[in-house]
């Protein structure tokens, strides 16, 4: 199903019912921001507190999965910059001093490619969700976050980059994936090494 | 890109993982606090009138 037929079908919902569909995948956006599940439930509850009290002024036949991650997002930036204890890094010099270079022998697990997501900065971490995993496309993920599109693609590009460097995913043309499921996804027509 | 190049490759491992660890979170049941909550508000919505 498209956006944009999405949103033609959604206009027959009122919006309350609608926002308890976008949920689940709030829930996942809170969890890539926050990297602990209870701080992200508690950050959708107050998203959604946040939405509910002010779902009067939502533009019917617009895009509420947008609306709903960009009050996410700010709710949780306002916290950060309030608590200050997360290490701004955006040239990933802390981030560099990990390294969580899995032992996987050309092999990737999910759970590497979690603890190397999670070291990525917030908005490097934002930007590949948005983008990434959300499926919004470059300027739709940069007016949420309030900047430039080459600035959310420039934040992808690092965080693709970063990625790859954590995961160590450099050199070697073929790779073995250890889940079954990714390995049907991209290896259906290239050549892959079994052991 | 072509899908071939080592490059792409990466970024298409890269892409697929995270969306696989997103729609596993994303499909998970709704935690009893969150339905409270929704309930709760509706709840007010009804004595307030307002729907």
């Amino acid at each position: 199903m498209t956006k944009m037929a999405r949103t033609d079908s959604q206009d027959l919902l009122d919006p309350r019912d609608e926002l308890v569909t976008h949920l689940g995948v709030l829930r996942a956006f809170a969890l890539s921001l926050c990297r602990n599940p209870s701080t992200a439930d508690d950050l959708v509850q107050e998203t959604v507190m946040k939405a509910w009290k002010s779902i009067a002024s939502f533009e019917q036949g617009t895009n509420m999965r947008a609306w709903l991650f960009t009050i996410l997002r700010n709710t949780y930036y306002t916290a950060h910059r309030k608590s200050a204890r997360e290490i701004s890094d955006t040239d990933g010099h802390f981030a560099a001093t990990l390294s969580v270079k899995p032992d996987h022998d050309g092999k990737l697990a999910m759970t590497d490619f979690m603890v190397a997501f999670d070291q990525l900065p917030d908005e490097q971490r934002e930007a590949l969700t948005l983008v990434g995993a959300s499926g919004f496309a470059y300027h739709e993920a940069a007016e949420m976050c309030g900047v430039a599109t080459g600035t959310m693609k420039s934040r992808v590009n690092r965080a693709r980059l970063r990625l790859v460097e954590l995961l160590d995913l450099s050199g070697d043309d073929s790779m073995e994936l250890t889940d079954k499921g990714t390995m049907a996804v991209l290896t259906s027509h290239l050549p892959v090494r079994r052991t | 890109m072509s899908d071939d190049t080592p490059q792409a490759r990466k970024e298409n491992l890269i892409r697929e993982n995270l969306r696989r660890a997103f729609d596993n979170k994303a499909t998970e049941e709704l935690p009893s606090d969150l339905l409270a909550l929704l309930e709760q508000l509706r709840g007010q919505d009804d004595k307030n009138g307002t729907h």
